[in-house]
């Protein structure tokens, strides 16, 4: 590979086994040639084009002489026209010198070392330029004129050499500078136009960051004559990824209708979708472009459109990408679930930023209740209007964690009037950004007093005092107890949760999540039974603090509050735990109030795919263990006949 | 020994707003001053002008006419909100309130309402004088209806509504969810749960309280005490047809149901249909009088705020006043001094609501005057009006029945003086100062019980 990568940069096509050519002692009378122009990319990153004996892909050390001041620098270079018949080896080249520091960019180089020893050159004022060039004429006067694959191995050269400065604080800078140079030498192929007679056509319909690196696509590609043989994406900043092997192909029954296609073999799939890495970050926001050829020769390219960046529409977008389709699970395993993955390690982990106390902190808790907030801040106000009438809740160590940065004023200044007005201690902990709700809690819980962890949801609203003493009493006395719920009731006495179970989806044939009588009411017989379950839901689950943090606390990666609970339940099964549901302490919970209903189900989707992915036969011998469970949903019609 | 200090705070002051409440908590604060046991304090919530200015820089509280015992609370920068009852800024409570309640020491806290307040404020009286004990009077059903504590329903073409619940309240108010509905009760009740002892100015009222989930042995049936007035003079034997109206002109009072009813009444209009439609279920007296244009049901309407109703009502209201002008005059807004005036030219006292009712002022102040009332046959209305002995009832939001039934008013001798005869004798202030005083009494021996017990 590294020979390939070699010959690319030598135009002869005979490639430079050492990576350097051979050139004068840098030590001799003069040195091997002169440096002809010189610009600054960036901060510390100097371009630099010039005749000279040495070059070549591999990094040499390099020093700077600026302002008198000798800067430690590492140097890339590329010979840009082949080898003349001159003895001194000296040819056309350019240098990307990265410099230790950008402190002094933009003056002048007063001296200039590339290479150490036998093998490096030196350059004094009288071999540099007397002033700096700018970037469109340093390019016009030495590589614009090559050839289209010359030019396009420059820019390759480019973006390689400045891949490192294209991450931290001057990476917008070189990314303009890297779109500029783009623009001067790229080929342009025409661009794709839409009619029913053009040969090669095609259409970006979505484009979405997933980090600084990754990308998600969906478009569509029609070609009449022949089948692609490239399709390529290039960043604003000239990185080219290769992504022909990498679509994954999905039917456009409307797509397939304008252009009357069709195959032997039965209606071809032009759409595509495809999460893909780049060699190097981009950060602009103009100037992606697909570019594609098929069999016959057309080449077209394809504008794409501003990278979506927000991560929220980054997921909804990618998960709405997600059809439940059999023959569609490749995009889901190879493109969405590695963007989802990508999309949240993004956001973790939490970094809090302000903790407040109010009131006066119980000296000894012995819970910790955890509480993330997100979207919504006015249920801290209701919660704190039952929990005045308890005073165990005033005995225990009550953390909110905000995951909407953008309330943290808000939040802040409406805490201590309600700690003021309702005499209930609490802590409030604002979160840097907002990171879903398995990071904000497993935040949260980093911060706890008590020895067990209780994990509430905000919208929950207790039926009377005394649950949580009760709570504790049950789980300090149930030996290899995992995590422990209560009965969770909608505002209308019907059930919301009694326990959490896994059922087998007939249509998708995935486990999903259900929860025990759900719908009906409250009084229910069977709902009154405090027993051991497959799970219990996060929405309010006690669970004692070193056993939560063994097992790492709530999984970061599902999406956005909904099967962590599930998750850690079935670690806790798997680590010989057992959970268990406390049917005399119930509590209201007010759920999805302003969740948008259609994101839900995406995200549902996702992340019981991504459960059963990873935990289908677990879940399965759950179920067998906790079938009799089962039956009492289920009408036992033919037991009962068997009995009588 | 210094009197104990009993704490009236009410949602507004008769100086600035003249609703029925406010005029009967002062009457209050005086009776209980004039009886000598307690040394009343009266906390009123209002602002200089309509833009809810403060009557002083720095501070939210204000005099009324310079008396010693009587304070203005402004609300200036606050936000008072609608669904919860709250002030959302809760330094109104924690500061202003707690700074007040620390000055002025009461020994009871008597609330007459928490409208503009906030339900917060029982807490706040909890939290910085832990030991006194709080009373609260129900006036409406605000805690239980979001719909201005009327229980009329927004759907079904108005219904009155029995009982509260997430889904029913969501129904009425569509952009608010049931679970919000479930947090405001939960939230009132919270703060209502402080309270020590309610007062109930009806039986009915009582009742939906209960049903609501106040404890039956925290509210008492306490009616409403009013000042004595001197009676009115016997205007000799004549025909008693001549009505009135008293109160706001508002959609649950129900005097659209009255002009309709008018208009049925009307000597060009179809006062036949009316008596028709009467005569089946109507006594027989009904149908025997002469309908005489001489004799004319007339109706006088007292009252006030039709421009505070919404636009299609003032409307209807308008149209219904053009289409009744033979019959109906209106005579405008009334303060209380002009009351025997106003009752000496009517016979009767038509009360037409189509909400419960809580124990309405105008039936005490028509039987004070012994003017016996008409009234929809529903709530607190029928508690306070005996059917035949005291009053008719007519059938509620039904102009047709309410026609029949002043038809026979009108018409049927010897009714009037009959119905005159069987007024019971209004509960005087008095003795409802000597009732009230009597609870505060036994709250304070209660709590020097308790402390004596810890």
């Amino acid at each position: 590979v590294k020979t390939k990568k070699q010959e690319r940069h030598s135009p002869d096509g005979k490639g430079h086994r050492s990576g350097i050519v051979n050139g004068r002692p840098a030590h001799g009378a003069g040195a091997p040639g002169r440096i002809e122009h010189l610009t600054w990319l960036s901060d510390g990153l100097l371009l630099v084009a010039g005749s000279v004996a040495i070059g070549g892909a591999s990094k040499l050390s390099a020093s700077v002489i600026l302002r008198g001041e000798v800067v430690g620098a590492e140097a890339e270079g590329t010979f840009y026209d082949a080898a003349q018949d001159r003895p001194d080896g000296v040819r056309g080249a350019l240098f990307v010198v990265r410099c230790d520091s950008g402190a002094l960019t933009g003056k002048i180089p007063e001296g200039l070392a590339l290479g150490a020893g036998r093998a490096g050159a030196k350059f004094g004022p009288a071999q540099l330029p007397a002033k700096l060039d700018d970037l469109s004429t340093l390019l016009r006067q030495t590589v614009a004129p090559l050839d289209a694959e010359a030019r396009s191995r420059v820019l390759q050269f480019l973006v390689s050499a400045t891949r490192d400065r294209l991450c931290g604080s001057s990476g917008l800078r070189t990314s303009r500078a890297l779109f500029r140079a783009r623009e001067a030498l790229r080929e342009r192929l025409p661009l794709a136009e839409i009619g029913r007679d053009t040969p090669l056509a095609g259409h970006v319909d979505a484009f979405a960051a997933v980090g600084p690196s990754s990308f998600y696509i969906r478009g569509w590609l029609a070609s009449t004559a022949g089948p692609l043989t490239r399709v390529t994406a290039v960043s604003p900043e000239g990185c080219r990824a290769e992504l022909l092997d990498r679509l994954f192909h999905r039917h456009r029954p409307d797509v397939n209708a304008f252009f009357a296609v069709s195959e032997d073999g039965g209606i071809p799939k032009l759409g595509f979708g495809c999460y893909f890495e780049a060699d190097a970050p981009s950060h602009l926001t103009e100037g992606w472009l697909i570019e594609a050829a098929n069999a016959c020769g057309d080449e077209i390219e394809v504008v794409v459109p501003d990278p979506v960046r927000d991560l929220v529409t980054v997921r909804n977008t990618l998960l709405a990408d997600v059809s439940w389709d059999p023959d569609d699970r490749a995009l889901l395993v190879d493109h969405v679930a590695p963007a989802v993955k990508q999309l949240q390690r993004q956001r973790g982990p939490a970094r809090i930023k302000k903790v407040a106390q109010y009131g006066t902190p119980p000296p000894d808790p012995a819970v910790s209740i955890i509480i993330p907030l997100y979207g919504r801040i006015d249920f801290v106000e209701q919660q704190m209007a039952q929990f005045v009438h308890d005073a165990e809740i005033s005995q225990a160590d009550v953390v909110y964690v905000l995951d909407s940065p953008e309330l943290s004023q808000t939040a802040f200044a409406l805490a201590p009037q309600l700690a003021q007005l309702y005499r209930v201690p609490f802590r409030l902990a604002g979160l840097e950004s907002n990171v879903g709700y398995s990071e904000a809690t497993n935040a949260g819980a980093s911060l706890a007093h008590g020895r067990l962890l209780l994990l509430l949801n905000s919208d929950i609203l207790p039926d009377r005092p005394g649950w949580l003493g009760r709570m504790v009493a049950f789980h300090d006395a149930t030996p290899e107890i995992g995590a422990l719920g209560p009965k969770l009731l909608y505002e209308d006495d019907s059930i919301q949760h009694a326990g959490l179970f896994f059922y087998r989806e007939a249509q998708s044939g995935l486990w999903c999540n259900n929860h025990y009588y759900k719908g009906l009411h409250r009084t229910l017989p069977p709902a009154n039974v405090t027993r051991a379950v497959p799970g219990v839901t996060g929405a309010c689950m006690m669970i004692s603090l070193e056993l939560y943090r063994q097992l790492g606390g709530l999984s970061g990666q599902y999406v956005q509050g909904d099967y962590e609970d599930s998750d850690l339940c079935l670690r806790l099964a798997e680590a010989g735990r057992e959970n268990w549901y406390l049917a005399d302490v119930e509590l209201y919970h007010l759920e999805g109030q302003s969740y948008p209903s259609q994101v839900r189900r995406l995200v549902a989707g996702f992340n019981r795919w991504l459960q059963d992915h990873q935990w289908s036969p677990f879940i399965e011998r759950v179920m067998l263990k906790y079938s009799s469970n089962i039956r009492v949903v289920e009408p036992e019609r033919p037991a009962r006949a068997k009995h009588t | 020994m210094s009197k104990p200090r009993v704490l009236y705070v009410c949602h507004g002051h008769p100086s600035l707003r003249p609703g029925g409440a406010e005029v009967y908590a002062l009457e209050l604060y005086r009776g209980m001053r004039e009886q000598g046991e307690f040394e009343p304090v009266f906390l009123a919530k209002g602002s200089r002008g309509s833009g809810d200015l403060p009557w002083h820089p720095g501070t939210q509280f204000g005099l009324v006419d310079g008396e010693a015992n009587q304070y203005l609370l402004s609300a200036n920068g606050y936000h008072f909100d609608w669904l919860y009852h709250t002030i959302t800024d809760k330094q109104f409570y924690t500061r202003d309130v707690h700074e007040f309640l620390l000055a002025v020491r009461p020994d009871i806290v008597h609330f007459q309402h928490t409208v503009y307040l906030g339900y917060d404020m029982i807490l706040q009286v909890k939290n910085t004088l832990p030991e006194v004990p709080i009373v609260y009077t129900l006036h409406e059903y605000y805690p239980i209806c979001r719909q201005g504590g009327h229980m009329i329903r927004t759907v079904r073409n108005e219904e009155l509504c029995e009982r509260d619940s997430p889904e029913r309240c969501h129904e009425c108010f569509p952009d608010v969810s049931p679970q919000m509905f479930f947090m405001r009760k939960r939230f009132i009740q919270s703060h209502l749960s402080l309270v020590d002892v309610f007062l109930a100015p009806s039986r009915f009222l009582r009742e939906r309280y209960v049903e609501w989930g106040i404890p039956a042995e925290k509210i008492r049936f306490e009616e409403y005490g009013r000042q004595p007035v001197s009676p009115l003079p016997d205007d000799g034997e004549r025909r008693r047809d001549r009505f009135g109206y008293f109160g706001q002109l508002a959609s649950f009072k129900g005097v659209h149901v009255l002009l309709n009813a008018m208009k049925l009444l009307a000597p060009h209009g179809s006062e036949a249909t009316a008596t028709r439609a009467g005569r089946p279920s109507g006594p027989a007296a009904a149908g025997d009088s002469d309908p005489s244009p001489a004799n004319q049901p007339h109706l006088w309407v007292h009252g006030a705020n039709l421009e505070l109703q919404p636009g299609s009502y003032q409307n209807e209201i308008r149209s219904h006043l053009e289409a009744t002008k033979e019959n109906v005059t209106l005579v405008g807004r009334y303060v209380p001094t002009d009351l025997p005036r106003l009752m000496q030219n009517v016979d009767w006292v038509v009360v037409p609501s189509i909400w419960w009712e809580n124990s309405p002022l105008v039936i005490q102040e028509a039987f004070a005057f012994g003017r016996p009332v008409i009234c929809s046959g529903i709530g607190a209305m029928v508690e306070k009006v005996s059917d035949r002995i005291n009053g008719l009832h007519f059938r509620v939001n039904d102009p047709v029945d309410l026609a029949r039934v002043m038809a026979e008013a009108a018409n049927a001798p010897g009714l009037w003086e009959q119905l005159r005869g069987g007024i019971p004798p209004v509960y005087g202030i008095k003795d409802h100062v000597k009732t009230l005083a009597g609870v505060y009494r036994e709250l304070l021996e209660r709590k020097l019980a308790g402390r004596g017990e810890t």
